[in-house]
């Protein structure tokens, strides 16, 4: 058994300990977002202090922290103006009569006549921090689903407790025959994304030759999420093998990162998703595995959401260079389509081949 | 003879072969990712979409998705408009601590939702003195808000099943809208109605949200 693990296993070891125990930000969520998400830090000014409003900021001139920061503020005390018609509350739903001579509360600051020549630079991180913290909350769970994110390698997102999925998988035909060949996989999640979580896939291989899981493997993936909607994953493929298999099991690490590239996640390529890993196994270069070298290789990924519902997504598995569409055709239906065209390129194998790939995902804690 | 052509064509063929054979075949993983959740896309990993999950569509208008949400949504903003009322709406919990909320502001948004008063005065604070644009984010969220505490309840639906949803919608993507362009000037030190109109919609859509969720 030509099977070494032990350099992955020391940098899966060393990126689930290097892995932030704080609270995740939620998968969904922007700055608002999701009961287990942080709101955004409070206000600060330029001094690392609780920002104070804008007419008692002495600015530009820096002054040294407070060691007591007054409590921040949140917007501008109204200045009085005058009203042609007093607005009169609803009586109808118990509001008590205006009392504008009311004195000003206590830390507010005074109020400020309109017209006033307070000319202060504008601080665009508070802006920025104050956006932040009146978003409305994001949801942060399953609400609508997202096409594929890799084609042939592994992401680091899995699933957690209360999760699972199954799947299909069909090859035109496989590398250096002309033989097509398919797959079909279940599988589930136990744990918690936010502390660690591991998903287990039962796959059976070579499914138009052989019975059911005469053939086939299981497969474990440790993932974590992190805060950004990102996550980073130790996975061993097929661990375990029986039957026919030709492939002898591949340890990876891999880090996935969700970047968010327009606000309104409706629009065209508003979002994409980025995968890096290293791994052995299947991972390495057609030569080392030729080879029987025991070698750890770099494989990649690039999914880009086109549309809602397509995404376009390419990668790198350390021997073939893939590209594919994938699209999830009916909506709030967890089902995902993923075609596309394997080793592009050529470089390991002997042409490109058509590949298609049928998935779905099940939710029993949350509405996918 | 026959045999000495064979065999060197036997050798030959067999070495133009060998390349193939010598290379992993490995057809278990060359294929689409087959031994992960990768398969099914990442469908755990979801996507923000609020209105989704606040709205639907109702033959052409759009309504609450669904009884639920939209008794949570109404109730919670009910509630907080009526303490905006009494000058008693405080910020969420999930808000840094020492957030005050203008009581001024609560009266002049509270006065806004009930009955529409004070409509200009708003939109002159929400443009910070300028003249706008008509149809700008802050016109849409004022004219969104001018009495939306005090609209009744239109159900839709052939069964009458969904609660119309238009204007909270429009409330929404203005307030939203206004909050993703607003100058960095506007922002940096936000007045206090803008303040105390997103406590209000964070309360309201914060219920609507957990009555989505199971």
């Amino acid at each position: 058994m030509p099977f070494q693990p032990r350099p992955i296993v020391l940098l899966a070891l060393a990126v689930l300990a290097a892995a932030p125990a704080a609270a995740q930000e939620s998968a969904g969520g922007g700055p608002g977002s999701g009961h287990a998400a942080p709101r955004p830090a409070r206000p600060v000014d330029e001094c690392g202090r609780p920002a104070e409003p804008r007419q008692n900021r002495p600015r530009p001139q820096r002054r040294t922290p407070d060691p007591r920061p007054e409590p921040p503020l949140l917007g501008r005390p109204v200045a009085p103006q005058p009203s042609p018609e007093p607005a009169q509350p609803d009586p109808g739903v118990g509001t008590p009569p205006s009392d504008s001579t009311r004195p000003q509360e206590p830390g507010l600051p005074p109020v400020v006549p309109p017209g006033s020549p307070v000319e202060t630079p504008v601080d665009s991180g508070a802006a920025r921090r104050n956006r932040g913290l009146l978003r409305l909350r994001r949801p942060d769970a399953g609400l609508r689903l997202g096409p594929a994110a890799s084609v042939s390698i592994p992401t680091a997102y899995g699933v957690d407790a209360g999760e699972a999925f199954f799947g299909v998988a069909y090859q035109g035909r496989t590398r250096y025959t002309r033989h097509d060949d398919a797959a079909a996989v279940i599988g589930f999640g136990i744990g918690t994304r936010r502390v660690l979580a591991l998903e287990a896939a039962l796959t059976t291989y070579s499914t138009f030759r052989g019975a059911p899981l005469e053939t086939g493997g299981i497969s474990f993936k440790l993932h974590r999420q992190l805060p950004r909607q990102s996550s980073v994953a130790v996975g061993w493929e097929n661990a375990v093998l029986w039957g026919n298999s030709d492939d002898r099991g591949s340890l990876y690490v891999a880090g996935t990162r969700l970047l968010g590239l327009r606000q309104d996640p409706t629009q065209p390529f508003s979002t994409a998703v980025v995968t890096l890993g290293l791994g052995n196994g299947r991972f390495r270069f057609e030569r080392d595995d030729a080879a029987d070298r025991e070698r750890i290789n770099l494989f990649g990924a690039l999914g880009v959401r086109v549309t809602g519902p397509v995404s376009l997504v390419t990668d790198w598995t350390g021997q073939d260079l893939n590209l594919a569409a994938s699209i999830t055709p009916i909506p709030r239906v967890p089902l995902v389509v993923t075609a596309g065209v394997a080793d592009l390129t050529g470089e390991a194998g002997d042409g490109a081949r058509f590949i298609l790939s049928v998935g779905y995902g099940l939710s029993l804690r949350q509405p996918l | 003879m026959r045999i000495r052509i064979l065999l060197p064509a036997l050798a030959a063929a067999a070495l133009a072969a060998a390349p193939a054979e010598a290379q992993p075949f490995r057809s278990d993983v060359t294929g689409p990712i087959i031994t992960g959740s990768g398969v099914a896309g990442y469908p755990l990993v979801p996507i923000r979409d609020m209105e989704d999950a606040l709205f639907r569509d109702v033959d052409g208008r759009t309504a609450f998705r669904n009884r639920a949400v939209a008794d949570a949504l109404l109730n919670a903003a009910a509630e907080a408009q009526r303490a905006a009322c009494s000058g008693t709406l405080q910020p969420p919990r999930s808000w840094p601590r020492g957030v005050q909320l203008d009581r001024e502001a609560q009266r002049i948004v509270c006065g806004l939702l009930a009955r529409g008063l004070d409509r200009e005065r708003v939109l002159n604070v929400l443009r910070e003195g300028g003249p706008g644009r008509p149809g700008d984010a802050a016109e849409r969220l004022v004219d969104a808000l001018a009495g939306l505490g005090a609209v009744q309840t239109e159900f839709l639906g052939q069964r009458q099943q969904f609660i119309a949803g238009d204007r909270w919608q429009a409330a929404i993507r203005a307030y939203e809208e206004l909050i993703d362009t607003a100058p960095d000037s506007l922002m940096d030190d936000p007045p206090a109605e803008l303040v105390v109109i997103g406590v209000i919609l964070v309360y309201a859509v914060d219920a609507g949200l957990r009555a989505n969720e199971p």
